[in-house]
């Protein structure tokens, strides 16, 4: 997990365990910089500003990547998308408890749990290595064959059990490595031909473009389960969203960067860090 | 095909969720696909063995789907429980919601949509594997437990994942597992004994 991933799941997390009637705290505890001094009253600004540093670094890093590079692939951009879509289901699930996951309150239908194994089991396990696959074969200039199942070409699938935390580390392991390897893809490879269970094989565009589709079908069903288990979307929920929706734009364009931008990243790290530090020392003084 | 295990069919789905119901037992879902070596060494290896055929018929509800029939029952539990990379053997509700995937059994995949709408559904096998004896059945205590866990039933529960963690399945098992589930069902069992105590 990035840097800025820890520090926004770190404040995301710090914020969900808070009451809505928190973000009008304006006890003087909080003050925002680079123009937000007047901006920032209460929590509920910061949390803004918070979204706002990664929206600005969205912004900063395509202006560089524009005028110095490395220049923004099409399959940099087809990841970016799937990488908001990741980021959203992320955002969903946030706040959702231990004992919660294995609910079904649809007939027929999976818990929480089972669309998390699924999402992993589809991206890093099946579909994804099929893409690598159908790469490798392209830059050998190998005809276009199904991936032997042979169930050691890759790893095994990802666990069922184990809390939340657990399930999506798991994933994001999977999810990292893979938007790393396939990072590399050139324009011209987005068109290799990919053979797998379909009548008739794909480009390796369709399955580009597939994760995110696959992603965000899952995170309205994973919505509609949280909506029956109970759970009422707090203002603190919307924060959580909207963060992580804002972090997802972030790595999006981050996707392909290489090292070069590296140090935009870690300033902005830096200072959600330290309004994490903020948070913790003003849900003690509340607990005090 | 015979069988050791008294398997229901695609077509009593109903009547094994009502006896699931009634019986407090979860439905034991086999997928059987027919060129598949891990279905093939499951039928011979476990299904073939007593003690878990004994297991099957005291703690579910077994029915088995021949994944290359076409008739609509067929299609529809296959739609249902199939997606991408599905494990072979699932334990599922009287609500007919999922409460276990077996591990290690062989992977299957669905086909596309067109074929489904023209009744040619087939199934692809993503994985071609077979869990030993012993790890079947610690499968099948994990999946028991986890569904007495669905059903409040914290004791039960626990002496499942105790069979596994005690029994001679545990070094088949991936500890982790068990320990998870065992711990999940000691504390919504200890939080009820002290709401008892406290009311």
């Amino acid at each position: 997990m990035s840097a800025l991933a820890v520090e926004i799941r770190a404040f995301v997390e710090m914020l969900l365990q808070l009451p809505d009637e928190a973000l009008a705290d304006n006890s003087g505890h909080w003050k925002g910089e680079n123009g937000w001094q007047d901006y920032s009253d209460n929590l509920n600004d910061i949390a803004f500003l918070v979204s706002q540093q990664l929206r600005q670094l969205t912004v900063a890093v395509e202006s560089r990547r524009a005028s110095i590079g490395p220049k923004v692939t099409e399959a940099n951009r087809i990841l970016a998308q799937h990488q908001g879509a990741y980021r959203d289901f992320i955002g969903l699930v946030a706040g959702v408890r231990d004992d919660e996951l294995d609910l079904t309150p649809f007939e027929k239908k999976w818990s929480l749990r089972s669309n998390i194994v699924h999402l992993t089991t589809a991206e890093c396990w099946s579909q994804g290595p099929r893409v690598l696959h159908a790469i490798a074969q392209y830059r050998s200039g190998d005809a276009p064959k199904p991936m032997p199942i042979d169930g050691d070409s890759f790893s095994g699938p990802p666990n069922d059990y184990g809390p939340l935390t657990d399930m999506l580390a798991r994933f994001d392991v999977g999810h990292n490595s893979l938007i790393q390897q396939l990072s590399t893809i050139t324009d011209e490879e987005l068109n290799a031909t990919s053979v797998y269970w379909e009548d008739e094989p794909v480009d390796v565009r369709f399955r580009l473009y597939r994760f995110a589709w696959h992603i965000r079908s899952h995170t309205m069903q994973a919505d509609k389960i949280r909506i029956a288990l109970g759970h009422r979307l707090t203002d603190m929920d919307r924060h959580a969203r909207l963060l992580y929706h804002a972090l997802g734009e972030a790595e999006g364009v981050l996707i392909g960067a290489g090292e070069s931008q590296s140090a935009g990243l870690e300033t902005v790290a830096a200072s959600i860090k330290a309004r994490v530090q903020e948070m913790k020392e003003f849900t003690a003084l509340l607990h005090s | 095909m015979q069988s050791n295990v008294d398997w229901l069919r695609p077509g009593d789905l109903r009547l094994a969720l009502l006896r699931s119901r009634q019986l407090s037992k979860p439905v034991l879902v086999d997928f059987h696909e027919p060129t598949c070596g891990g279905c093939q060494q499951l039928e011979r290896g476990t299904y073939e063995n007593e003690e878990i055929v004994a297991a099957i018929h005291e703690h579910t509800v077994p029915l088995r789907v021949e994944t290359t029939a076409s008739d609509s029952a067929t299609i529809q539990i296959v739609n249902t429980y199939i997606s991408i990379a599905s494990p072979s053997v699932q334990l599922i509700s009287p609500t007919a919601t999922l409460y276990h995937a077996f591990r290690e059994t062989p992977r299957l995949t669905v086909l596309c949509a067109k074929q489904i709408a023209q009744g040619e559904r087939r199934v692809y096998v993503e994985a071609s594997c077979c869990p030993s004896p012993l790890r079947f059945l610690g499968q099948l205590w994990i999946g028991c437990g986890k569904a007495a866990l669905q059903q409040q039933r914290w004791r039960c529960a626990m002496d499942y994942f105790e069979r596994v963690s005690m029994g001679p399945h545990g070094e088949h098992t991936h500890a982790a597992e068990v320990e998870y589930w065992l711990s999940r069902a000691t504390s919504r069992r200890d939080a009820e004994n002290i709401c008892e105590a406290v009311s």
